[in-house]
């Protein structure tokens, strides 16, 4: 599989240099975008200084995880966003027919280039408020050691939940208008410290829509932000447990599911 | 009128998806909470270092949630670059309507649909969760009124200069990409422009983007006179007379896609 997803990565790659130009251009402001929030805060920090004892740096640091993890999974699980064409147009059936993983091959049918813009404006972010926060005497070794991990399980999270998003597509045809309840909002919630939100958001973020799990549990711990050393440990607990019931779930939508197609 | 007909015809194509619509206001609503939590951990014990007290901020989150499904969330390039693309393009200019007017008005449709399904519901629930903000001055409403169609307007046209740039470069991807950044980051879409520092501050408040969220909300608010309706206004003639003129060179300028 890794070496099928090698050479499609190559293929894009090639296919999207045809149009150089666009290629770049839009890479950027899809990273622009996406660094807009981050801008905003920036100037409302340099102001206020810090939100509820989280500094500039310290939720750079969360911002830029969570986003890079999102940016590789919509990078590497493209087509998982655009789910609904597949029901609604019967392509999934073509998908079933074959004797690998329907799942394997949804990831592996085509991956956006593009969102190598974001994938690299978040590194840039990450390694500016690393580098600020070792300036202020922040030790960065253990920021660096659990950094990977960090990205792993917002990744996971993020695969998770556009799982369930495409699972739901199975049962009532069109989930895509959910998007924006259940992945992009909350997405960007998991940007800030979850502390900062109601209590009914807090829930949600740890329950239905684990969010977050993605970052914030780890860095109130290392960054010493209140985080219980009980709770840094429960997350990769947490996330791989969700990533096992989006699975589950998943086969069932797929034993379920009826071709809508032509 | 041809052009209340396809704005009627766009309403009632956009009735068709109003329960999922529904569902997709209640994440633009946590989008609004998240930024209202930001702003209150901010505010929280120090709301004498901000020009505006934490109700209003959160009355401006609200205004400025609700205008966005009226001025910022619109078609992508008005879908100006889809018929460039499949060559549909010849078909629209070959009409005896004014291309940017039926296209305008096509989107109009659109927005008097959003006005009842998104923007409402919207400002409904965040209303019961901050609070309805009433104006000490009742004809505050009408300036505010006429301040959101002035953005409209200014909205409109941003989305159709996006458009009309695919007629010389087919792909608007970026285009979309950057209109959408900066009317976001300089229009205040959650930081009102008094924050950023001077004179960066001044120069935003001047430029069109503000006309789109920030100028309307601050009127509600009464933070901001009438006299910034002439801003706005300045800023409609001068994009529609643009865009009006940019037509004209892409009618000399297209190519048919497509057989």
């Amino acid at each position: 599989m890794i070496s099928m997803y090698g050479r499609l990565i190559r293929a894009s790659l090639k296919a999207s240099m045809q149009y150089k130009w666009n290629f770049l251009i839009s890479s950027t402001m899809m990273g622009l975008l996406m660094i807009i929030d981050f801008i905003v805060i920036a100037v409302l920090l340099w102001r206020f200084d810090n939100i509820r004892g989280w500094n500039l740096y310290e939720i750079g640091l969360l911002y830029g995880t969570v986003s890079l993890s999102d940016a590789l999974v919509r990078f590497i699980a493209s087509e998982m966003q655009d789910f609904d064409k597949y029901i609604i147009q019967g392509e999934f059936d073509s998908l079933l027919v074959k004797p690998v993983s329907p799942l394997i091959l949804l990831i592996t049918r085509k991956i956006d280039i593009s969102r190598l813009g974001p994938v690299f404006q978040a590194s840039l972010i990450i390694c500016f408020c690393l580098y600020f926060l070792s300036q202020q005497g922040q030790s960065i070794g253990p920021l660096l050691l659990f950094l990977p991990f960090v990205i792993l399980c917002g990744m996971l999270v993020c695969f998770s939940l556009l799982l369930i998003m495409c699972t739901i597509s199975f049962l009532i045809g069109k989930g895509s208008e959910l998007m924006v309840f259940f992945y992009y909002a909350p997405l960007n919630a998991a940007k800030y410290p979850i502390s900062l939100y109601s209590n009914w958001l807090k829930a949600l973020f740890f329950s239905l829509i684990p969010v977050g799990y993605m970052g914030y549990l780890t860095f109130s711990y290392l960054l010493e932000k209140g985080g219980s050393m009980w709770q840094f440990l429960f997350v990769p607990v947490a996330v791989i447990a969700f990533f096992g019931l989006s699975i589950s779930f998943w086969n069932y939508g797929i034993r379920h599911y009826h071709s809508t197609g032509q | 009128m041809i052009y209340m007909l396809l704005a009627v015809k766009t309403y009632k194509v956009n009735l068709q998806y109003r329960m999922a619509h529904l569902v997709h206001n209640l994440g633009s609503c946590i989008f609004c909470f998240v930024y209202m939590a930001i702003w209150t951990g901010i505010l929280s014990g120090r709301e004498e270092m901000s020009p505006y007290g934490l109700q209003e901020l959160l009355f401006y989150l609200t205004s400025t949630q609700c205008l966005l499904w009226l001025t910022t969330f619109l078609s992508p390039g008005l879908q100006i670059h889809l018929w460039v693309r499949s060559g549909d393009v010849s078909m629209y200019l070959a009409r005896p309507v004014h291309f940017y007017l039926y296209t305008i008005s096509q989107e109009m449709g659109r927005i008097s649909y959003n006005f009842f399904y998104r923007s409402i519901p919207i400002y409904l629930i965040l209303g019961f969760a901050v609070g309805f903000h009433t104006p000490d001055e009742p004809l505050t409403l009408l300036w505010y009124a006429l301040s959101s169609l002035f953005a409209i307007i200014i909205g409109l046209n941003f989305f159709y200069i996006v458009g009309i740039t695919s007629f010389w470069t087919t792909e608007v991807r970026w285009a979309m990409y950057l209109n959408q950044s900066l009317i976001l980051m300089l229009g205040g879409q959650m930081l009102p422009l008094e924050f950023y520092p001077e004179p960066f501050a001044s120069i935003l408040i001047n430029l069109p983007f503000a006309s789109i969220l920030y100028i309307p909300s601050m009127i509600l608010l009464e933070k901001l006179s009438y006299d910034m309706l002439g801003l706005q206004l300045f800023w409609c003639v001068v994009l529609i007379a643009f865009n009006v003129t940019v037509t004209q060179f892409a009618r000399r300028r297209v190519e048919i896609q497509g057989g």
